[in-house]
Formats: structure tokens, C-alpha cells, sequence
């Protein structure tokens, strides 16, 4: 059975002062990835940043693994970071995530960065994009994310109802786009991820979406 | 201190984080923190962080990923204010 994950932070809704201090990053991050100074020095973030990546990351395999394992609890600091890391010209079959409505990539300043991660003897890889506003990241338990397709949209304000709703319509704007004519039935499983229903029964789209602060994105393969 | 007085200081301790404070205001101990007060996960390192400040507890991990609802929430601040 095939899953996705995805997870966005907004950084202009981050508390920049409290992720720095050990008493919150302890909370989500083992030691050796408090200590792996190494990679957020090479890909050029600030430590904040490297600690909501970290979060943003096992936030998505958490998801994507709960898709499959309903009765699953988030416990981030059993969701480990391999050891490699590699920013986005170091693998091939890259499809970042895409701003929606636009059709290039995310500016020249921002980084994709992949990372592998183990939860439960089993490896899961995460592609994460970092702008000056937001990190965005999808899950998957595969190197390959060329079958992925991502939208992202800087909202009004962010209030929750909100935030869901812009993200159910931009997601069914680009559904429309994509398959003309068919009826596209957006809802919601028990345990919360988006269920998408075409009144086309040979396409199988599994979704999950995110927002936080002024930001929403969704996710979503052709399984 | 009982169960119904950390109810009402954790009402404190969440409300920063919901925006939705009709929800709030009548939670009970099966009120889930995300699915029925609209809180953002990225939120919840902060509810840990300041329900430890406003007890003057310790959470560690395992008490940490239990705190999905209000009555586990509850639960993990008796137990930690037990000692």
C-alpha cells in the first residue's frame, strides 16, 4: 500500500529565540542530531533553521508512516536522521516542491535538502525545501520523488479554518487542471489525512496536506 | 492538586495555541489537542515546555508523546507533580 507525507513550517511563526534553547530542541531531536553540527554548517542554515527542518522531516515521516499504521503515536525522537545528507544536485529525480500558480522552481537562494531517516527498522527519506519564509518538506519511503507533486500558497492570515480550506482549494483547483470534467470529491479519514474520490474509479490519488502560520501545501502521487 | 484544577491551569497553558476558544472553554478529558482545538503539532514542543514551567516538572519523551489529549495531558502533569 503506498503513503505520503508532507509538512510545512512557517519561519515568520517561529519563536527563532526558543528553538535555540536546548530545553525545546531536547524534546525532539537525540542527541547525535543536536550534536550534527556537521550538516547545518554545510547547507548553510542557521541552527533554528536545521532544528524546524529536523522537525518538519520527521513531522512527514510520521505521516506517512500513520497512513499505514492508524493506530501509530508521534514519537519524533524515534524518527532517527541517517547519517548522509545530500543537497538537491547530489541525486537525481528531483521534483521540488513548486510555489502554486507559478511554474519554476522556488528562488535561487533556496536549498532542497534530502535526508534519510529510520523509524521502526524502516527507512524513510524526506526532500525539504528552505526559503527566507518557509521550510516544506514531503516523505517517502523510497529515494525517488519524481512521481510527487507539490503546491505551495502564501495565505491571508492564519486561522485554522482558513488554512484548511485554502489548501482543499488549491489542491482541487490543480485536481481540475488535471483531469477536466470529473467530479472531485475531497474528505477527510478518521485519523485525518485527505481522501480524494474522481468519478473516474481508475485514478487512485493519495494526498496529505499541511499549514502552519500563512503557509499551506499539499502532496500528492497517482498511486 | 485535583484533576478539575489542572484542567482549569491547562486551559491557561493551551491558550496561546488555539484560536478557537469556544473550543477551549469546554474542553473536557477527551478533548484531543489537535483534531478538537485546532492546535498546530508545531505547537506542541511549547505546550510541553510551558506546562513544565508553569508545574515546575520534568516531561520526558515517553510522557511527552502521551500528551495527545486533555485527560493524558492531565495524567502526565499528576504524575510528574507525584514526583
Amino acid at each position: 500500500m503506498k503513503s505520503i507525507g508532507n509538512d510545512i513550517v512557517d519561519l515568520n511563526f517561529i519563536n527563532k529565540k526558543r528553538t535555540c534553547q536546548p530545553a525545546f530542541f531536547a524534546k525532539f531531536l537525540s542527541f547525535s542530531e543536536q550534536k550534527n553540527t556537521k550538516m547545518h554548517v554545510s547547507a548553510q542554515i542557521p541552527f533554528e533553521v536545521y532544528v524546524w527542518l529536523l522537525w518538519s522531516a520527521k513531522e512527514s515521516v510520521y505521516k506517512f508512516a500513520k497512513r499505514l499504521q492508524p493506530n501509530l503515536i508521534f514519537s519524533p525522537v524515534k524518527i532517527c536522521l541517517g547519517s548522509e545528507f545530500s543537497e538537491s544536485e547530489n541525486f537525481q529525480n528531483l521534483n521540488t516542491p513548486q510555489e502554486f500558480g507559478t511554474s519554476q522552481n522556488p528562488g535561487n537562494s533556496d536549498s532542497a535538502i534530502f535526508l534519510n531517516f529510520t523509524f521502526r527498522d524502516k527507512t524513510y527519506y524526506t526532500l525539504s525545501v528552505i526559503t527566507s519564509n518557509y521550510i516544506s518538506t514531503i516523505a517517502n519511503d523510497g529515494p525517488d520523488f519524481s512521481d510527487f507533486e507539490t503546491g505551495i500558497k502564501k495565505i491571508d492570515h492564519s486561522d485554522y479554518n482558513h488554512q484548511s480550506a485554502e489548501v482543499r482549494r488549491i489542491f482541487l483547483e490543480r485536481l481540475n487542471l488535471l483531469y477536466p470534467g470529473q467530479a472531485i470529491d475531497i474528505s477527510k479519514s478518521e485519523i485525518g489525512y485527505p481522501i480524494i474520490k474522481s468519478s473516474e474509479a481508475d485514478n487512485s490519488i493519495i494526498a496529505s496536506f499541511a499549514h502552519h502560520g500563512n503557509y499551506v501545501a499539499y502532496a500528492f502521487k497517482v498511486a | 492538586m485535583t484533576r478539575t484544577e489542572i484542567l482549569e491551569e491547562l486551559k491557561k497553558v493551551l491558550s496561546p495555541y488555539t484560536t478557537d476558544k469556544e473550543a477551549l472553554a469546554k474542553i473536557d478529558e477527551h478533548t484531543d489537542l489537535i483534531k478538537d482545538l485546532k492546535i498546530n503539532s508545531a505547537n506542541l514542543v511549547d505546550i510541553i515546555i510551558d506546562a513544565e514551567s508553569k508545574y515546575d516538572i520534568e516531561i520526558d519523551y515517553d510522557a511527552a508523546d502521551r500528551m495527545t489529549n486533555v485527560g493524558s495531558c492531565i495524567d502526565v502533569i499528576s504524575e510528574k507533580m507525584a514526583g
